[in-house]
């Protein structure tokens, strides 16, 4: 669990670096996330293969998807977050930043990267299926939560707070709450794989 | 994923039957390797339908395959009536 949290950690910082370097500098920084994912991609997967003939503990396909998935959300909820916290920032394409196609850069490295550098099959087999559907629970009840949470602030908060949510605003935060589930629902599989890594694979009867 | 209170003999049928790889097995009954692993460390229960595939690649029924480690105890419901005199 310590290394899924030490890499959400790892890339949800990458992406708030990156937004907030786009935001002071001006740059679009959206391409070194990708080069970074790629790169993190290309890494795993000689690692990945490294364990397969060492240890025999290597991820298996459908775990290398939800790794891929999980570094690319996390890089693209560290960018939104900052980005919406600076409401001043328009996210809009073609508004004078480069934030939004930073965002969508990065999210299309990770469609590249989950689909062309997992390095294994990706079928998957039951016992994959009950992971995914485990993660798929917990993302939806993270949503509601967080739905929860805008709505009680929309209902209830002190009129000058709300002022601040401009409909551009709240459709950049819905956007967050999803981004958030989906990262919940991957964190959730990857705590469903984490026992694998620790299990003895071996072939020998008496391990 | 805790730990399954269904244990099995795959280990050991694996190198009975011609010293199997996880692999081949995983193969014949159409899981990853990695279910294998689980399935071999009592971390994953699996399936009727996988444990019947499992058990028809060595020839055996499933009862001869898995196991109860720890049977769990039958409620109140399952048991039969008594007929009132």
């Amino acid at each position: 669990m310590a290394r899924i949290i030490g890499f959400l950690a790892l890339v949800l910082g990458l992406g708030a670096v990156l937004a907030a370097a786009a935001i002071n500098l001006g740059l679009s920084t959206g391409w070194i996330g990708a080069a970074a994912l790629i790169g993190w991609a290309l890494f795993a997967r000689r690692r990945w293969e490294r364990l397969r003939a060492t240890s025999g503990a290597e991820p298996g396909g459908p775990e290398r998807v939800v790794w891929h998935r999980f570094a690319g959300t996390g890089i693209l909820f560290g960018h939104l977050v900052v980005a919406l916290l600076n409401p001043a920032v328009d996210l809009h394409v073609g508004s004078g930043n480069p934030l939004a196609i930073d965002s969508w850069i990065i999210l299309i490295a990770m469609v590249l990267s989950a689909a062309v550098f997992h390095g294994d099959a990706r079928e998957r087999d039951e016992r994959d299926q009950a992971i995914a559907a485990r993660g798929v629970r917990a993302g939806y009840a993270a949503l509601i939560a967080l739905l929860i949470i805008l709505l009680l602030h929309l209902g209830f908060a002190p009129p000058d707070l709300r002022q601040a949510l401009t409909h551009w605003i709240l459709a950049n935060l819905l956007s967050g709450l999803i981004v958030a589930s989906v990262l919940a629902m991957h964190f959730v599989q990857l705590l469903g794989y984490a026992p694998d890594g620790r299990s003895p694979s071996s072939e020998r009867l008496s391990a | 994923m805790s730990a399954s209170p269904i244990g099995n003999h795959l280990r050991r049928l694996r190198f009975d039957n011609g010293e199997m790889t996880q692999e081949a097995l995983a193969r014949a009954v159409g899981v990853t390797r990695q279910t294998v692993v689980a399935l071999e460390t009592g971390r994953y229960a699996p399936s009727l339908e996988l444990a019947m595939r499992l058990a028809s690649v060595f020839g055996r029924g499933v009862d001869d395959v898995f196991y109860w480690i720890e049977p769990p105890a039958p409620s109140s419901s399952a048991k039969p009536k008594q007929e009132k005199k």
